[in-house]
């Protein structure tokens, strides 16, 4: 099957799940919600109320309201949040999305740097106290509660430091708010924002806001990558192939980094892909313990304050992100592994 | 005699499944980290079965006065901002979390086992359709869906299990669905078929039992993993109510005191973390034995 074929075939699979979401998610803001709230404050007088009804079409029997919410959705009227002042939900993603996204690319890159090596390294030492150590420390990211790393976290280097007059790391938020003079934003990716304006002070700034929360969302992240790197580095090491470039004398190193680890990342990169999708629909606990201005925060606050359209909003755009990452990671695939043919 | 029937020196099935069996139990004591496992598991799962005669105060019990002592040998862990002896109350949350955990995953795995072999037995249509939904429930991000429902449903600790169980259905569903579509196809199915067997005896007799083992994996993955969604959203603010001994929410309630008293919030942590630990490295080493590729 041709690739354009492929991804047209997928795209159309795509169809019924969307459909299936804004179900979901029509059910969650207008059957167990109150669809009004999402239009009118407290201060909304009553002939204001009947007028939002009567707009929306509130008054009308369900599968109507359903027909008025996807053509809603598709126009981008997406409703208002009452958590963040009643703006529009479009604005308030768009806002909060490259915060996440930033988060998410951090974390990403520590858990290349860190995974990879890692699992590596416990597959060439293969049930020796090494791969032992390797495995405990890597399945330690996926049993500690996010919030609770957190917190630890927070208590040391936070907190501790600051008593011991050590270089402490900040509790939270993505920039100093008083920074003088303030970081403007141009693409809404600090760090990049801070490297385009060349201001030092507020890139060290941001970096410092950005370590705790990275951390702790890429240890959580880490043990999935670290483990398929181990087992497909395993399998790939029995090949024939690299006991042909031993048996030519190639030194350990040279057979390891060089023949084995490209082939042993195929699988890898699967695993990467779609550990970015749900990294990158935000992480609603990491992002609240260490008050970060994201996707993830906002759809937790957005819960406990029972913002329909805000949940609905946010829905949407994970299962996006969620099957475009699942897609790009199958043709992405595709690509690196020739043996691998599209069907 | 059933014996007789054999050709000399063949193993009757029944002496090859239990000889596999052996092996396996043999490789995973081989491996220390399923060891330290298993040790972590018995501990929590005694210490809650048993938490009535392990701890030394009840789950609410108070003793206002002396409310965030650190550690002591009257207090071992210390106690909370109540008054609430923290070893106590953490003894008495394990048998909480782990009871709500058991019963969410076989819950999950009682949904993925029906809905799992009618979609991969049936096929066509109906796999179509499941198929699409389960996609559907992946695709919803999960924590905000188990969220929703559980605000809907009222704030409480059932009602928040119920949403785990309605939230996380989907991936042992397509596992279970795997099986079967890869078993379908093979001669002793088609045997059994022959002898007039039904539809029902072929896919819970002969199909399901293959789907055991990574059921097994996936169930205690899924045990530590619930734990840790339990105790997340009811740090957030589901689930448990006011002074109900529960770990996440004794980490949000020691969250308010984190510099002044960090044992109130470290402690229940630690147990979650000691937990979770248990039930990831078991199953992670039963994964290895029973992955064909990795047992070499």
């Amino acid at each position: 099957m041709r690739l354009r074929d492929y991804v047209i075939r997928r795209l159309i699979l795509l169809l019924p799940v969307l459909f299936g979401v804004t179900l979901i998610a029509f059910t969650l803001s207008h059957v167990i919600g109150d669809p009004v709230a999402a239009y009118i404050s407290e201060r909304t007088p009553e002939w204001q109320i009947k007028q939002v009804i009567a707009a929306k079409g509130l008054d009308k029997p369900i599968f109507v309201q359903y027909g008025i919410y996807v053509s809603d959705l598709l126009r981008g009227d997406w409703g208002l949040t009452r958590s963040v002042n009643d703006r529009a939900v479009t604005d308030v993603i768009k806002e909060f999305f490259p915060s996440t996204f930033e988060l998410t690319a951090a974390s990403l890159a520590m858990i290349l740097v860190v995974a990879i090596p890692l699992g590596i390294i416990s597959a060439t030492h293969k049930d020796k106290p090494l791969d032992h150590a390797t495995r405990l420390f890597a399945l330690s990211g996926v049993s500690m509660p996010v919030f609770w790393l957190g917190l630890l976290m927070l208590f040391v280097f936070y907190y501790r430091f600051e008593i011991m007059g050590l270089p402490s790391l900040p509790s939270g938020g993505r920039v100093t708010p008083f920074l003088y003079p303030p970081l403007t934003s141009i693409t809404g990716f600090y760090l990049l924002d801070s490297i385009l304006q060349v201001r030092v002070d507020a890139f060290l700034d941001v970096l410092a806001h950005l370590i705790m929360p990275a951390f702790v969302l890429g240890y959580n992240g880490l043990t999935m990558v670290t483990r398929m790197m181990r087992s497909s580095m395993l399998e790939v090491m029995r090949q024939d192939y690299i006991m042909l470039a031993r048996s030519k004398g190639l030194p350990e190193r040279i057979v390891i980094y060089r023949h084995a680890m490209k082939n042993a990342m195929i699988p890898t990169v699967t695993v990467v892909g779609l550990s970015f999708g749900s990294l990158l629909t935000g992480a609603p606990i990491t992002e609240t313990v260490f008050s970060w201005p994201g996707l993830g925060r906002w759809a937790a606050g957005a819960i406990l304050r029972t913002d329909f359209s805000a949940i609905s909003g946010f829905a949407i755009v994970s299962a996006l992100v969620y099957v475009m990452v699942n897609l790009i990671v199958d043709i992405l695939y595709a690509f690196i592994d020739p043996r691998i043919r599209l069907g | 005699m059933s014996e007789s029937n054999q050709r000399p020196g063949a193993r009757s099935r029944r002496q090859a499944q239990i000889d596999e069996l052996k092996f396996s139990l043999h490789l995973l004591r081989q491996s220390p980290l399923v060891v330290l496992g298993v040790v972590l598991i018995t501990v929590t799962v005694v210490a809650g079965v048993f938490a009535p005669y392990v701890a030394p105060y009840g789950p609410e019990e108070r003793q206002w006065n002396r409310n965030l002592e650190s550690p002591s040998l009257e207090h071992l862990l210390g106690t909370d901002e109540t008054g609430g002896d923290i070893f106590s109350r953490i003894v008495w949350a394990i048998r909480l979390d782990l009871g709500l955990a058991l019963l969410i995953v076989s819950g999950q795995l009682a949904v993925s086992i029906v809905v799992g072999s009618v979609s991969g037995y049936f096929g066509g249509k109906v796999d179509e359709t499941l198929m699409r939904v389960t996609d559907v429930f992946l695709a919803f991000p999960s924590l905000i869906l188990a969220m929703a429902v559980a605000a809907a449903l009222g704030r409480n600790l059932y009602n928040l299990a119920l949403s785990l169980v309605v939230t996380g259905w989907a991936g042992e569903t397509r596992l279970v669905r795997g099986v079967i579509l890869s078993e379908r196809e093979k001669l002793y199915v088609e045997a059994a078929r022959a002898v007039g067997a039904s539809r029902g005896r072929i896919v819970f007799r002969h199909v399901l039992p293959n789907a055991i083992y990574p059921l097994l994996v996936s169930a205690t993955l899924g045990l530590g993993g619930t734990i840790l969604g339990f105790a997340g959203l009811s740090f957030i603010g589901f689930g448990a109510g006011s002074g109900m001994a529960e770990l996440g929410y004794m980490i949000a309630l020691g969250r308010d005191y984190l510099y002044r008293s960090p044992w109130v919030a470290g402690f229940p942590g630690l147990a979650i973390f000691f937990i979770v630990l248990g039930f990831n490295l078991v199953g992670d080493g039963l994964r290895d034995i029973l992955d064909p590729r990795l047992r070499r």
